[in-house]
């Protein structure tokens, strides 16, 4: 059975090196930033938020579990896993489609401090102005197993 | 997108720092990593305050929505855990403070701030500080008390 997971934005295949969901953010510049470098290097998602108007796609994707999310900025559809289904359709016209992203750590420790359970959950999907102007969002949020449920739409 | 923290506890007058403490054990002393065999709360007063905060170090964008909580932990009779947030440290003391019972659901959690008063942390750093006192009645049984379970949840990018 074939695990590997290729990104392709900017026509190169990304290695994955990290055990949890790691991230690659897509530019219209044809640049990309991934989380981790080849030398293992970590970028801080700062960088992607210093060019967050011409983002694109933003992946983020675990390779033991053979599971990647895709959010289509350009779109704005979320897609999940290689045949890219989507689980957001393009009902209607989005304006101003802006990311969401973030992961929530909790930690439950005992009087020892001993961590007796560490929970992340990713929380993946985007926001937008519909014809209105009102506000409106999509959200995934994804165990780390990448088991996902709808939480906003 | 990777932060790691530690806990750190303050004692003394002199705000004296412990970061990487090892328990959340409140007794009779203010000390950090401390022995409740050598220092239980004796029935019927209170532990000394014990001012602890999270830091943040590694790699991370920002972290927000810090919460905590207890989480499990049955109290016997007579034993309440005070916990207040974002407080200024002050000299511990073990006379009966009139915090409010700690949270132990996630809706009603400690909300925590940055060490500067703000909502996220955006560079290594402490958050502010949260203070849990133990207190006992007379009527609090004697012997250990039960294991207490705490959670602490932040949001990272």
């Amino acid at each position: 059975m074939d695990n590997t997971i290729s990104i392709e934005c900017v026509g190169e295949n990304n290695s994955i090196i990290s055990p949890y969901f790691s991230w690659t953010a897509c530019f219209s510049d044809n640049t990309e930033i991934l989380q981790f470098n080849e030398d293992n290097t970590e970028n801080k998602f700062e960088l992607v938020k210093e060019k967050f108007d011409i983002l694109t796609e933003f992946f983020i994707y675990n390779e033991e579990l053979s599971k990647i999310f895709k959010v289509d900025l350009k779109k704005g559809i979320i897609n999940f896993n290689k045949n890219f289904t989507s689980y957001a359709e393009q009902r209607e016209e989005k304006k101003n489609i802006r990311l969401i992203f973030f992961r929530r750590v909790r930690k439950i420790l005992n009087n020892s401090l001993q961590e007796l359970s560490k929970d992340i959950h990713y929380f993946l999907g985007f926001q937008y102005n519909d014809k209105n102007n009102n506000n409106r969002q999509y959200i995934l949020e994804i165990d780390g197993l990448g088991n996902f449920i709808v939480i906003g739409a | 997108m990777a932060a790691t923290f530690q806990w750190s506890e303050s004692n003394t007058l002199n705000e004296t720092v412990h970061d990487g403490i090892t328990n959340l054990n409140t007794g009779n002393n203010d000390s950090y990593n401390l022995n409740v065999s050598t220092y239980p709360v004796t029935r019927g007063n209170a532990s000394f305050e014990k001012y602890i905060r999270a830091k943040f170090s590694d790699t991370f964008t920002e972290i927000s929505n810090m919460k905590f909580w207890k989480s499990n932990g049955e109290l016997v009779g007579g034993e309440t855990i005070k916990a207040a947030a974002n407080v200024a440290f002050a000299t511990p003391s073990a006379t009966p403070n009139g915090d409010s019972n700690i949270p132990i659901v996630v809706g009603s959690a400690l909300a925590i701030q940055s060490a500067a008063g703000t909502s996220t942390i955006t560079a290594p750093g402490y958050t502010k500080y949260i203070r849990i006192q133990t207190q006992t009645t007379g009527s609090t049984p004697s012997g250990s008390v039960n294991q207490k379970t705490y959670t602490f949840q932040y949001d990272e990018v």
